[in-house]
This record gives structure tokens, C-alpha cells and sequence, in this order.
């Protein structure tokens, strides 16, 4: 009978171990899952290094401006040097990256300056990862968080639709100002 | 930009001021005509007098169009001399 019960309890003690085996590998494919899902293949890289970019305009957006709610404050438009060759010729080659930066703003005795950063969108141009929109990718960041992504897949063909306007323009509505 | 970063701007370091008119439309303000551009040039031996930087502005577009004098140029220093513990700088790089 003693030993009846040992090897129940070892049989219960294999089947507990296969139970949390099982758990664990679930979570491992789950967690793996998740992980491609929240940044597939085609995510728009965060723009290291932008603020040092070439500064293409700007342009405050106020209360009167029915676009005050989501993007009202400072913006400032920055372009890597790809890009530059875009606003240059009309056309913007792969690897063009333009940011729009916007910043909340303060007022002092009649002088505005800049605030914290709202959020930063982002467009970069691959032809072949972004075909359907134009060639280029859409996102955009929180704040100053390089990983918190504001701009689902459905937003993304939401900039678009509106970026698609300006199709002579290769989708950017911004001019370089000189 | 290393002077930035370290507070001491080296020989060399060049910062400009774009001064801009704005237009307005539907509660959004743009970037209008180019109003006069402020130079600021380091090189401690040349200016010595000035905490070592150059100053210059140039009206509108124009690059040979100088607005200051020698004494509006001391006009400049005066105001830049409260900044000395900054070298002389007032702006910093907002990141």
C-alpha cells in the first residue's frame, strides 16, 4: 500500500511538472506573439538623433485652429539629409525620414517659447515595406518616449489618406523654407 | 554645438538668430519673410573686447547687407555680458 502511494504521488508530481511545462512554453509563445504584433517588420524605427537634422520650417498651430485640440503648439519639421534631396527634386528617396516635433507651448510678456513635446510623427520612405501608402511609413511617438507608439496600422492609412492629397508632392505637404 | 554641451564655446563656433515675420490663417501662424539674420562668431583673439565672439546681423535675405556699427555692435555685448557665466550665450539647445 506504501508503495501503491509513493508512486501516485510521483505520478501526480510528473503530471504537475508537464502542467507548468506546458504553462510556461504557452507563455513563451504568447509573450512572442505579443512581441511581433506590438512591433512587426515594417515599425517605423524611432529617428535617433533628429533634432540635429536639417530644420525645414515651422509653424504654430493656435486655439482658433480647429486642429488645436490634437496637434495645437509649436511644430517643427526636421528632415535627414535623404529627405533633403526630396524636398530639393520632388521626389524623396528610400531611406528619407522627415519628423514633425510638437512641443506645447508657454507665454511670458508676449513671448512664446517652447514646452514639453506633445508627440513627434514620423514618415520614412521604403517603397517595397510601404507600398500601400504611398511608400511611406507612418508613426507616431509620445512625448518624449522613443517606444510609446501612438499610430496604429488603421492610423497609419488614416495620415495617409490625408498625405495622399499631395500626390505630385510625393505625399508631403511640408516646403523646405530657405 | 559641442559648446552647448560643455558651456565653453571653442574658436570656430558660429550661432545664428533667424528673425522671421509670421502671417496668420485660420488660428495657424506661419513663417513669413525673412526679417534680418544675427551672427555670432567666436575667435577669442579677434574679439577680444567682446568675450571673444563677432557680432553681426544682415538685413532680410541680403549677405552683404550689414545692419550694425561699431557702436550698436557694443550695444550687443552689453546685453550678451550678463550671460558670462554661459559665455555669453543666451539660448540653449532645447532637446
Amino acid at each position: 500500500m506504501e508503495i501503491h502511494g509513493n508512486d501516485r504521488r510521483l505520478i501526480s508530481l510528473v503530471r504537475c511538472r508537464r502542467v507548468i511545462f506546458l504553462a510556461l512554453a504557452a507563455t513563451c509563445i504568447m509573450t512572442w506573439s505579443l512581441s511581433l504584433s506590438a512591433k512587426p517588420e515594417n515599425a517605423v524605427p524611432y529617428p535617433e538623433g533628429y533634432r540635429l537634422w536639417a530644420h525645414v520650417m515651422s509653424a504654430l498651430v493656435g486655439p482658433q485652429s480647429p486642429a488645436f485640440e490634437s496637434s495645437g503648439g509649436i511644430h517643427h519639421i526636421y528632415a535627414n539629409e535623404k529627405a533633403m534631396e526630396g524636398y530639393r527634386i520632388g521626389r524623396f528617396p528610400d531611406g528619407s525620414v522627415i519628423v514633425a516635433d510638437f512641443l506645447e507651448t508657454r507665454e511670458n510678456a508676449g513671448v512664446t517659447t517652447e514646452g514639453p513635446r506633445r508627440r513627434i510623427d514620423v514618415m520614412v520612405k521604403n517603397s517595397k515595406l510601404y507600398a500601400e501608402t504611398g511608400g511611406w511609413g507612418f508613426e507616431s511617438f509620445r512625448g518624449d518616449s522613443q517606444t510609446d507608439r501612438m499610430a496604429s496600422a488603421e492610423a497609419a492609412t488614416k495620415c495617409f489618406a490625408c498625405h495622399a492629397k499631395q500626390k505630385e508632392r510625393d505625399s508631403v505637404f511640408s516646403a523646405f523654407r530657405k | 554645438m559641442e559648446g552647448y554641451r560643455t558651456g565653453r564655446f571653442p574658436d570656430g563656433s558660429v550661432l545664428v538668430f533667424e528673425l522671421l515675420e509670421t502671417r496668420e490663417s485660420g488660428g495657424v501662424t506661419t513663417e513669413g519673410a525673412r526679417r534680418r539674420v544675427g551672427v555670432m562668431v567666436k575667435e577669442s583673439k579677434r574679439y577680444s573686447e567682446t568675450g571673444g565672439w563677432g557680432f553681426e546681423s544682415f538685413q532680410g535675405d541680403s549677405q552683404t547687407e550689414r545692419r550694425l556699427t561699431a557702436e550698436t555692435r557694443i550695444a550687443c555685448f552689453t546685453c550678451h555680458a550678463q550671460q558670462k557665466d554661459r559665455d555669453f550665450v543666451f539660448s540653449e539647445f532645447r532637446k
